[in-house]
Formats: C-alpha cells, sequence, structure tokens
C-alpha cells in the first residue's frame, strides 16, 4: 500500500512539474557578472530577448540551432519584460526548439533602464541584443538579427 | 478510499503548480509612462495607467502640482501598453475639450485595438471608451499617436499590420508594418475609416505627430528604407487629399533587423517647417536634431546632442516662435537625468546642454509643455512623483 501512494505521489509530482516549466530566474544589476563566473572557461551566448520583439522568436530559434550543433556552447536566455508573467514568456518559449539544457532568466529590477545600462552602457533597448563569449570570454555584442555567416564562422572555431 | 484521496491529491498539486506559476511577473510597481497636457486655464491634465485601468486626473494648481479628481475610462481591465516608447496619450483642443487614446495588449503576440475616450465638458465626465479603427482582426493595432489641430480636428495614428498580413497570405515579401490614420471632424463623437500613410514602418517606435493651422497632420517615424535601413520618413496628411508623399528625414543609415523601441520628436517650427530630433543606432549611435523644410522636404544636417554613453535618448522637443527646447534622458552612474539645449534662433543654432532634472529611482521619459509662453519640463519619477519644473534657460 505504502509503495502504491508512493508512486502515486511521484507522479503527481512529476505531473505538477510538466505543467510548471522551468523557473525563470530573477535578472539583477550583479546577474551579468555571476553568470560570466559560472561559466568562466566556458563559450556561451548571452541573450536579450522580449515577448514584444518579432526578431527575438527567431533569433533565439537561430541560437538554438547553433548550440545544438556545438553542444559546448552555453545558451542563457534572458526576457526583458519583467512585468509580463512566467506563463507568457514559457509560451514564447515553447515555439522554439530549445536545446535540452540552457537557461532561462527574467528581468527583475524595479528600474529597466538603469538594470540595461548596468548591464552595458553601450545598449540602448534595441532587441534582440546579444553577446557571444568565446572559451576565454572574449565578448562580441550584437543587435539585432544575427549573421549567420558570422555565427556558423564562430561557433565553429569554438 | 485511499486511492480517492490520492487521485484527489493528484488533482490538487497539478492545480496548485498550475496557480504558482502564473504570478504576475516580477514586482515592478505601477508604470510610469503618461502623458500630461495643459488647458486653456492653465490646469494641468494627466492620463496615466494603474492596475488595467487609463486614469485621467488634475492638477489645479501647479505650483505645486497635486493631482486629484481622478475618472477610470475603461469600465474592465485591460492589459494597456505602458513598456518601452507605449503610454496612454491625451490632448486637448482649444475649446477644452479632452481626448485620449491608448493601446489594449491582446492576446495574440504584438497584436492590440486603439482605445479613444473624450471629455466635451472640461474633464468633469468621460465617455465610453470605444476602438478607433474599423479593422477589428487581433493583429497589430498598436503605438497610437494623437494631436488635436487648433480647428478641433483630432487625428490618430498608429502601427498596423494588416498589409504584412495580406502580403504573407500572398507569399508576398513584406517588410516592417504600416503608419495608419483616422480623423474626427466632430469632436470625437465618431473617426473616419482609417487610412493608409505609409507603408514599411518600424514595428516598435511611437510615431511622432502635430497638427496644424490648416487642419493637416504632420507624421514622423522610423521607416523601412530599402536595405533593412531604419531612418526617419515624414510626411504631411490631409484628409481631403488621397495621395501621401513620404519623405526621407534622416539619413544615419542604420542597417538593423531589431526593435529599437525609441521613436522620435517632432515640433511646429515657423512658416519655414519643423523640428525634428531621433535616436540613431548603429555607429553614429546617438540623439540626434535637425531641421525639416516643410516645403522643399529637405533636412538640415543632423546635430548631435547629448553623450552617446550615457545613454541620451527619447527626446521632447517645444517650439514657441524661433524659441526651441530639446530635452532628453541620460543615465549617471547613480542618477537619471533630463537634460535640455534651447535655441533662440529657429534651431539654426543652440545654448550649452544643462542638466535640468535628476532622480535616483525609475524614471519616464520628458515632455516639455509651454505655459504663459515659458517652457515646463514635466517628468515622471517613481521617487518624486511628476516633476513639473519652470526650464529657466
Amino acid at each position: 500500500m505504502k509503495s502504491v501512494s508512493k508512486i502515486i505521489f511521484f507522479f503527481a509530482l512529476f505531473l505538477s512539474q510538466q505543467v510548471c516549466a522551468e523557473p525563470l530566474k530573477p535578472f539583477g544589476a550583479a546577474s551579468r557578472m555571476e553568470i560570466e563566473k559560472a561559466h568562466q572557461g566556458q563559450p556561451m551566448v548571452l541573450a536579450f530577448w522580449s515577448v514584444d520583439c518579432v526578431y527575438c522568436l527567431d533569433e533565439l530559434g537561430v541560437l538554438a540551432d547553433v548550440v545544438k550543433q556545438h553542444p559546448k556552447i552555453k545558451l542563457i536566455l534572458v526576457n526583458v519584460d519583467g512585468q509580463s508573467s512566467s506563463p507568457e514568456i514559457n509560451k514564447a518559449l515553447k515555439q522554439i526548439r530549445l536545446p535540452s539544457v540552457y537557461e532561462a532568466w527574467q528581468f527583475a529590477e524595479p528600474d529597466e533602464d538603469r538594470l540595461r545600462y548596468s548591464i552595458d552602457k553601450r545598449w540602448y533597448g534595441e532587441l534582440p541584443r546579444t553577446y557571444y563569449y568565446d572559451a576565454s570570454h572574449q565578448v562580441k555584442a550584437t543587435s539585432g538579427s544575427p549573421d549567420l555567416t558570422w555565427l556558423k564562422d564562430w561557433a565553429g572555431k569554438i | 478510499m485511499k486511492y480517492i484521496r490520492l487521485i484527489f491529491n493528484v488533482a490538487w498539486m497539478v492545480w496548485f503548480s498550475e496557480i504558482a506559476s502564473a504570478h504576475e511577473g516580477h514586482s515592478h510597481g505601477q508604470p510610469l509612462a503618461v502623458s500630461v497636457a495643459l488647458d486653456a486655464h492653465g490646469t494641468l491634465w494627466r492620463a496615466s495607467v494603474k492596475d488595467g485601468f487609463v486614469l485621467v486626473d488634475k492638477s489645479p494648481s501647479v505650483s505645486p502640482v497635486v493631482f486629484s479628481n481622478q475618472h477610470k475610462l475603461n469600465q474592465q481591465a485591460q492589459k494597456i501598453g505602458t513598456d518601452g516608447d507605449a503610454r496612454p496619450k491625451m490632448a486637448i483642443a482649444e475649446n477644452g475639450n479632452i481626448y485620449v487614446t491608448w493601446t489594449q495588449a491582446l492576446p495574440t503576440p504584438y497584436s492590440g485595438y486603439i482605445w479613444f475616450s473624450r471629455s466635451i465638458d472640461g474633464g468633469k465626465t468621460f465617455s465610453q471608451p470605444s476602438i478607433v479603427h474599423q479593422d477589428r482582426a487581433e493583429i497589430t493595432h498598436r503605438f497610437d499617436a494623437l494631436a488635436v489641430s487648433p480647428s478641433g480636428r483630432i487625428y490618430v495614428a498608429w502601427v498596423d499590420k494588416r498589409d504584412l498580413i495580406a502580403a504573407k497570405k500572398a507569399n508576398q515579401a513584406y517588410d516592417g508594418a504600416a503608419i495608419y490614420y483616422a480623423v474626427s471632424d466632430d469632436a470625437g463623437a465618431s473617426f473616419s475609416e482609417e487610412r493608409k500613410v505609409a507603408d514599411n514602418s518600424c514595428e516598435c517606435c511611437r510615431i511622432a505627430m502635430l497638427a496644424t493651422e490648416q487642419g493637416d497632420a504632420v507624421m514622423m517615424w522610423r521607416h523601412l528604407f530599402d536595405g533593412g535601413v531604419r531612418d526617419h520618413a515624414m510626411a504631411k496628411v490631409s484628409p481631403n487629399k488621397n495621395s501621401i508623399a513620404i519623405h526621407r528625414a534622416s539619413f544615419g543609415n542604420w542597417k538593423i533587423d531589431a526593435c529599437p523601441h525609441h521613436g522620435p520628436a517632432i515640433a511646429k517650427g515657423g512658416d519655414w517647417g519643423y523640428h525634428m530630433a531621433w535616436f540613431d543606432g548603429g555607429d553614429k549611435v546617438g540623439l540626434f536634431y535637425a531641421r525639416m523644410d516643410g516645403q522643399a522636404w529637405v533636412s538640415s544636417p543632423a546635430k548631435r546632442f547629448g553623450d552617446a554613453n550615457s545613454q541620451a535618448g527619447h527626446p521632447a522637443l517645444l517650439s514657441d516662435g524661433d524659441q526651441v527646447w530639446l530635452a532628453w534622458k541620460e543615465l549617471t552612474d547613480t542618477a537619471s537625468e533630463v537634460k535640455l539645449a534651447k535655441s533662440n534662433d529657429g534651431g539654426r543654432s543652440w545654448g550649452d546642454s544643462v542638466v535640468i532634472a535628476q532622480t535616483k529611482g525609475k524614471s519616464d521619459y520628458p515632455q516639455l509643455l509651454l505655459k504663459d509662453g515659458q517652457a515646463y519640463l514635466a517628468w515622471n519619477t517613481e521617487s518624486i512623483g511628476l516633476v513639473w519644473a519652470k526650464v529657466s534657460q
């Protein structure tokens, strides 16, 4: 009897996790440094996006494909819609075939202009905004849809 | 019995997990995106958004600014655009009528309706809101702009994606969105069927618009020119004319497939034309000003303002005869600032830029208003509320 209830309990736990997608990590003023530290020595793509940006989901799809082909590259997604609910964001993310491993963050500072400034003074709010880190964390920042030739070349060298 | 209880528990856990994941994002307080306008008696009116409602209130005196007499314009809560360049808009006619527009975000991504409400009794009561456009598809109708001419004609313009969707259905290429407008000649009791101003606008930037003495509207917006270049375009729109000429207004050549969330500002110049201010990205990133000749539609060389390393942007323009004021927002390591520059010769030459307001916390974009021939800054801030300050230059 006990084992049956245990099975049902874990089944329930499993079901509840299926419904509740990966929680979004709160992205604050120190988060970029925290992420860089956590992935020291690893190539990564740090991609800022919004549910309200028509170019963003296409870009995330391209990045997801690249990361699937080059699993050494970590994919870190940061949603900038602080006022959006997590189901809205997860619903948007579900439209993309993401790699099995990625991180999803969400802006969590009341002053989003200041948060952006603390991330990068030369980012003016245009989206998508992406930072490409090689293994030694040499960074290239880009705004807008990625140049596919460049991206393939960059990922190939990783 | 135990099994029934367990099944009940399973259902409960699944239900609970749905509730748990449906929280409304992280706490961000009330949106700071407001619009303000002055009536003929010097009363300051404000349109703001709280908990899904558009609110209008007024401050009979501006020293100090104290708002009261709040009206709720929509009876049902809506998801109202207050992010990026979106905000409720307000315009006051010379006869004291108050007009308000806003964008309701709909469930389909990027979609929305533009709503309108008016007061024809000097702000005592406001009408039931109505949707301005006749197209009711759940597609993009967003980034409303509002202006009223001295004769009382109301213009509402917005970013619209019906042509993009039609092109997609026909397997044709279409870049960006379109600018549409509707006009009212009966003080907002009704609006004309909407008409297109231009194809291929940027999707996510505010439209700058003014209405002239002659009853025309002049609009400036970020446009998608050949090769994906997001420079600005300008057009003079008249309901009596069928053709609309689109003029290129800026030449920064920012080639990008992105949403800049950063629209321009315009103000009426003398008989010669218009003042323009805008943000440009790319190699020459920064804030710029130029004059546009309203006959020849040729612009003066772009003049840079502010510090691009301090996020100079989100300009406001105000003119009174040959006096022109340009305000914009910048960030420092510890504060947000509004900077201002003034010209006394119609924008040909400019004085030094000075910081006219500062706040430590979150802040809105600056607005400039004219009261008794004097320029004022209106700037909504989280820590000190609405800053209302005479611009001393």
